[in-house]
């Protein structure tokens, strides 16, 4: 190449820093252009899902899913309760027991018991006595000790030919 | 349209500007002018020369009167064309004792000493901006395009090729003696070895200036004695010194006449054949 001394090659440089500069801004452009159109497109995707998701759950709204479903619910909480049920009467089953032991232990002198009934975690107790006094003890007795939570006097009569008081008490175990 | 090939010298005192054109590979010189130039300033010179010739686009110009210097340096020759002027952007305080930005400057391969070889030369040329910068400003408000700014001894070294006579791969000289200085090159191939400008006064003859500048060139390029000189002076120097020699003529199968040029238009003759 024969000598020029026109700044030619200052030139070249500089078309050469222009070019590299605008290949550079370019790649930027490109890269954010790339990086735009991916994110749309996810975005894109995404709002897809999402109305598919919302059309699923409007069919699924508007079949009968929901009812049979209640009918289910309802009969496992019927079962629930009824197992909840059994296992309360295993345990009032064990609680008579208890009772029925420490009723013996703990019943005053004097009182004849005619009829103990156990029904319904409640227990009916009915029996005579010559002293109406004893009655308060057997109360007091049965309040005192840890099984119930609650002792009600449900009636007293008082036989006038043999002077005997008749009582029936309901007692309520603690759970 | 026919494409004018055209050489434009620029000096203090005259504009010379020659015009060719191409034709089944051969030169036709169409123009060749030696304006003087006027108190009215360059540009205005240069306008009338527009106006005169109306085909100028493009043009070759050498301003003769800017100092030029000329540096060879050595490189690795794996260093690529950006590399260089890298280096020369760096280091051209130290090359050319001034910073890069006081020169326009382009370097080139050339030849290397056989020692060397393993290293490559180059070439480099180098003018001041500033008062470059003017003239190139001048030219081209006055409407030219400046393709190349070129110096006068690539263009002769370009032009030896063209001699009738011209050896290929052989080492010739070419001596032009002005008023005032001489001018030596050694080529080969159309490539510049070896250039050396001495000023040059009548108190010496030119055979006594040439001499031991032969000498020291056979000395330092043995490789490349020289196997030709072309002598060009003009006839008033000549007689002078009492020589009777033919200048050189222009190769009759390469040019197609209908001008001959004198010796002092040779240069921008070369300057028009830039890039060929």
């Amino acid at each position: 190449m024969a000598i020029n001394l026109l700044p030619w090659r200052e030139l070249q440089m500089k078309k050469r820093i222009q070019r590299y500069f605008f290949i550079l801004v370019s790649i930027c452009f490109l890269i954010s252009m790339v990086t735009l159109i991916l994110r749309y497109s996810f975005h894109l995707t995404i709002l897809e899902y999402e109305a598919k998701n919302n059309h699923l759950a409007k069919i699924i709204a508007e079949m009968k899913f929901p009812v049979e479903t209640k009918k289910i619910n309802e009969k496992f909480q019927m079962l629930s309760e009824q197992t909840e049920l059994i296992k309360k009467i295993n345990l009032s089953n064990a609680d008579f027991w208890k009772i029925f032991n420490n009723l013996g232990k703990n019943l005053p002198d004097h009182i004849q018991i005619k009829q103990l009934i156990w029904s319904n975690l409640e227990l009916h107790l009915t029996g005579m006595t010559l002293r109406p006094e004893q009655i308060a003890d057997l109360i007091q007795a049965l309040e005192e000790s840890s099984l119930f939570s609650q002792v009600i006097m449900e009636g007293v009569n008082k036989d006038d030919q043999s002077e005997n008081i008749q009582f029936s008490i309901k007692a309520i175990p603690k759970v | 349209m026919q494409k004018n090939y055209i050489g434009l010298e620029v000096f203090n005192e005259k504009i010379q500007i020659a015009i060719l054109s191409r034709q089944n590979s051969q030169w036709r010189i169409n123009e060749i002018l030696t304006i003087l130039r006027s108190e009215e300033g360059l540009e205005k010179d240069l306008h009338l020369i527009r106006r005169r010739i109306k085909s100028i686009k493009q043009a070759i110009l050498c301003l003769p009167e800017i100092p030029v210097l000329i540096k060879e340096f050595t490189l690795d020759p794996s260093l690529s064309a950006q590399e260089i002027y890298h280096y020369l952007q760096l280091q051209s305080a130290i090359i050319l004792g001034q910073p890069f930005d006081h020169w326009f400057l382009d370097f080139e391969p050339c030849i290397s000493h056989p020692l060397l070889s393993h290293l490559t030369n180059f070439r480099i040329a180098a003018i001041p901006r500033e008062s470059t910068n003017r003239q190139l400003e001048i030219c081209r408000s006055a409407g030219f395009k400046i393709k190349a700014l070129d110096l006068e001894i690539f263009a002769l070294s370009r032009l030896i090729c063209h001699f009738e006579g011209y050896q290929p791969e052989m080492t010739q000289g070419l001596v032009l003696i002005k008023e005032k200085e001489l001018l030596f090159l050694a080529c080969l191939d159309g490539r510049l070895i070896y250039t050396k400008k001495t000023s040059y006064s009548l108190d010496y003859s030119v055979s006594q200036l040439l001499a031991p500048l032969i000498q020291f060139y056979n000395r330092v390029f043995p490789e490349f004695n020289l196997t030709q000189i072309y002598l060009l002076a003009n006839q008033k120097i000549l007689s002078i010194e009492g020589i009777s020699i033919e200048s050189p003529s222009l190769k009759s199968s390469i040019w197609q006449f209908s001008l001959s040029p004198e010796i002092n238009e040779l240069v921008s003759l070369g300057l028009a054949i830039y890039g060929y």
